[in-house]
């Protein structure tokens, strides 16, 4: 897949900033980064942040979503893919994150931005 | 000979991995059939354990297979259950001495982080890396012993799918140093930054090791194009499952007629030989009429089981939980309802039990009171009986009749359920908003040993259910069918004038305006049972009910000559609902643990059976005079 994620990945481990930031890409990234939520089939990109979501994801209060998120692996510099809606309203989505496909609604997906590729 | 000295005592091994890791093949192929499945002690999540002897020194092992998990910061009751056995936080159960974490080769980014927060626990770790012959086919590459060295843990490659692997990894297991300590007690759930610090470490880790991501191959992207389709994916799902649900019948029909052919014979013959009196009457109308009727329904529900196993194996049923997820919002389930309703479609309890995997308690209640509504395969018995004597075997288009009602009633439950869901969402168990993430795995083939396992444990219940309660209900329900005699000189049938004649005929008037007679009336009461215990019954009272040489006859006749057609369809619709299970009711209690629950669901069950079967017969009673 792209070698973009492996000089992230070194870069990262050598840099003392906070994660949230832009990663530094040597391609184009022209818009600022979007909610995952908004994005529709065949959208491509790579996480920028994932943001806090208080909702919780199962009855334990620890367990919210941006936790699960991010155990998941939706980190900053990590490539995705919208790959697939549903009809009508396209509600729950399929994202590939890395060589991992998930499902989940686009509420769950607001709490990721993404830099959009191309354009 | 030498040997080394073994511990008499077995080490306790647990096995640990992510959802869909291979962890459970490779359980398995160390276990064999040597499995104990029990439950954790206070809660209904599955507990699987199996023994077996290690290959160099006799050591004994017993192997605890723990529920997947993604995370040792809980989201649902079966990763609760997997942290706190690590942490050795679970009453009755000692803490592992030495874990074996299953990660899939092929996807090492979602698998490491759990490495890496086991390893930080302090247990001794062995990291066992499943090598699919897929990650070799799609140029992955892995240094192993960098990977071994940067984790600092142990690190095997087995091939879940193929013998070999094992020998290694439990030579090294046994090399591992014991545990140091007691797992860390104080253990905190890692901040957003320790998160993310991990998975950073997990790249890097990855990146010094070489790894190389096995592409996903093309014909399976492909695949899921159409699968996950707004439009064909959906589609897909409602043809796959017709196509099951007409197997079901058709497939099985060859089978069956053999089972039911044995088990005539097998009462005939006894009949014959041993001499007339109580003795031949108990075994021949009571132990084979009644016992036998259920049997003959074990390839229908051998075969159900089999196609959810495969689907299961597969990877299809998350798919199908994402593309139901907004028609089953819609009646406020969740998407990841369908799987345990899926169950359902065999039994409700192991249904119940995977209502687990749902995170929220609301939805979770909400999803089992529902459960019992999915068609059983307990309730197959007495939908089968009941088409096979009233509802003739003529093709329609390219289905056959037969098969196209039994689809119907299927529908009926499904459909009663969103009703019953529906309204309990928007009364009793209101609640707020809950999220789905959902991870989809990658198709693969099911393994064929996972299957057969699968099955053979089926069987073994369905037989222990037939050999002991069902068995010992047609002897007391033959008893009380037999006893006492009919005056001398009476005309009607023995059973007429027994205790069971009596209970029948005192509940005939509960079930007379829903058009069912005395015998059905009595059937029922043992049907509490278990759901298809009323066919037996049926058989034992019908063969009761005849004079001498009819005994030989089968059920389906006889019911076609003596019962109307409203009637047939009305117990037909009373099944639909049929609250008569004691099992699932005490699975819910356990569940659920309280007895609020269990009360309710029989309640609101026993209410719809009996509106729904009164105007079917009122109905079908007014279209057939």
């Amino acid at each position: 897949m792209s070698p973009l994620r492996f000089s992230l990945v070194a870069d990262d481990s050598h840099s003392d900033d906070t994660v949230d930031r832009l990663p530094s890409v040597p391609f184009r990234i022209l818009m600022p980064p979007v909610s995952l939520s908004s994005l529709r089939k065949g959208a491509r990109g790579t996480v920028s942040q994932v943001r806090e979501d208080p909702q919780t994801l199962g009855d334990e209060a620890q367990s919210t979503v941006s936790r699960r998120l991010l155990e998941l692996g939706f980190i900053p510099g990590e490539a995705l893919e919208v790959v697939a809606e549903t009809w009508p309203g396209g509600d729950p989505m399929a994202v590939r994150l890395g060589n991992t496909l998930f499902a989940l609604r686009r509420r769950e997906a607001g709490a990721v931005l993404v830099a959009v590729e191309g354009c | 000979m030498p040997a080394a000295p073994v511990a008499l005592e077995p080490m306790r091994l647990a096995l640990v991995g992510v959802p869909n890791c291979g962890k459970t093949a490779l359980f398995n192929r160390l276990t064999g059939s040597r499995q104990k499945v029990a439950n954790y002690a206070g809660v209904t999540v599955e507990r699987k354990e199996g023994s077996f002897v290690g290959p160099s020194r006799g050591q004994r092992y017993r192997l605890l297979d723990l529920p997947g998990a993604y995370s040792l910061t809980p989201t649902t009751l079966d990763e609760a259950i997997t942290r706190d056995c690590l942490l050795g936080r679970l009453a009755g159960e000692a803490p592992p001495e030495r874990v074996v974490c299953v990660v899939d080769a092929t996807n090492l980014r979602l698998n490491l982080r759990l490495v890496l927060e086991l390893r930080d626990l302090g247990m001794p770790l062995l990291v066992a890396l499943n090598m699919s012959d897929l990650a070799r086919d799609r140029g992955f590459r892995l240094d192993r012993q960098r990977l071994e060295q940067e984790l600092g843990v142990p690190v095997v490659e087995t091939v879940a799918i193929r013998d070999g692997g094992e020998r290694a990894l439990l030579e090294r297991l046994e090399a591992l140093p014991p545990p140091a300590a007691r797992p860390a007690a104080d253990w905190l759930d890692p901040t957003f930054e320790q998160i993310q610090q991990t998975q950073r470490e997990v790249r890097r880790i990855l990146h010094e090791a070489g790894y190389t991501e096995p592409a996903r191959r093309r014909a399976l992207q492909r695949l899921d194009e159409l699968v996950m389709h707004p439009v064909a994916g959906p589609a897909i799902l409602a043809a796959l499952l017709f196509f099951v649900f007409q197997a079901v019948f058709s497939w099985a029909a060859a089978p069956m007629a053999l089972v039911d052919a044995g088990v005539t014979w097998l009462g005939a013959a006894l009949h014959a030989w041993l001499p007339p009196g109580a003795l031949n009457s108990l075994l021949v109308d009571g132990v084979i009429a009644g016992a036998g009727s259920v049997l003959v329904f074990l390839p229908q529900i051998l075969i159900l089981f089999f196609f959810i196993l495969v689907l299961e194996d597969s990877g299809y049923l998350p798919r199908a939980a994402y593309l139901l997820d907004r028609m089953m919002g819609s009646v406020g389930l969740s998407g990841r309802a369908f799987i345990p309703l899926l169950s359902s479609f065999a039994c409700a309890v192991p249904g119940i039990m995977a209502t687990r995997t749902i995170p929220n308690v609301r939805d979770r209640l909400a999803t089992i009171m529902v459960a019992p509504l999915m068609t059983c395969s307990a309730r197959l018995p007495v939908y089968a009986l009941i088409i096979a004597a009233f509802i003739p075997n003529r093709p329609v288009g390219a289905f056959n009749l037969q098969g196209l009602v039994l689809f119907t009633l299927y529908v009926a439950g499904i459909v009663a359920a969103m009703l019953v869901a529906y309204a309990l969402k928007r009364t009793a168990l209101r609640a707020s908003y809950h999220p789905l993430l959902l991870e989809l795995p990658e198709y693969k083939l099911p393994n064929l040993r996972n299957l057969m396992l699968g099955l053979w444990e089926r069987l073994k219940i369905f037989l222990q259910r037939v050999g002991t309660i069902i068995l010992a209900l047609m002897i007391v329900l033959w008893f009380l069918s037999s006893f006492p005699a009919p005056p001398t000189g009476s005309t009607g049938p023995a059973i007429q004038y027994s205790f069971a004649g009596m209970i029948g005929r005192s509940l005939e008037h509960v079930f007379a305006p829903i058009g069912f007679n005395w015998q059905i009336s009595l059937a029922l009461v043992p049907g509490l049972a278990a759901r298809e215990v009323a066919v037996g019954a049926l058989g034992t009272v019908y063969s009761l009910s005849n004079t001498g040489d009819d005994v030989a006859a089968t059920l389906v006749p006889m019911i076609a000559k003596s019962w109307s057609l409203a009637t047939a369809l009305s117990l037909l619709a009373w099944y639909v609902f049929a609250p008569q299970c004691l099992s699932t009711l005490v699975v819910v209690k356990r569940e659920t643990n309280s007895w609020r629950y269990p009360l309710i669901m029989a309640g609101y069950l026993f209410a719809l059976a009996y509106l729904a079967a009164f105007a079917t017969f009122r109905v079908a009673s007014a279209l057939t005079t």
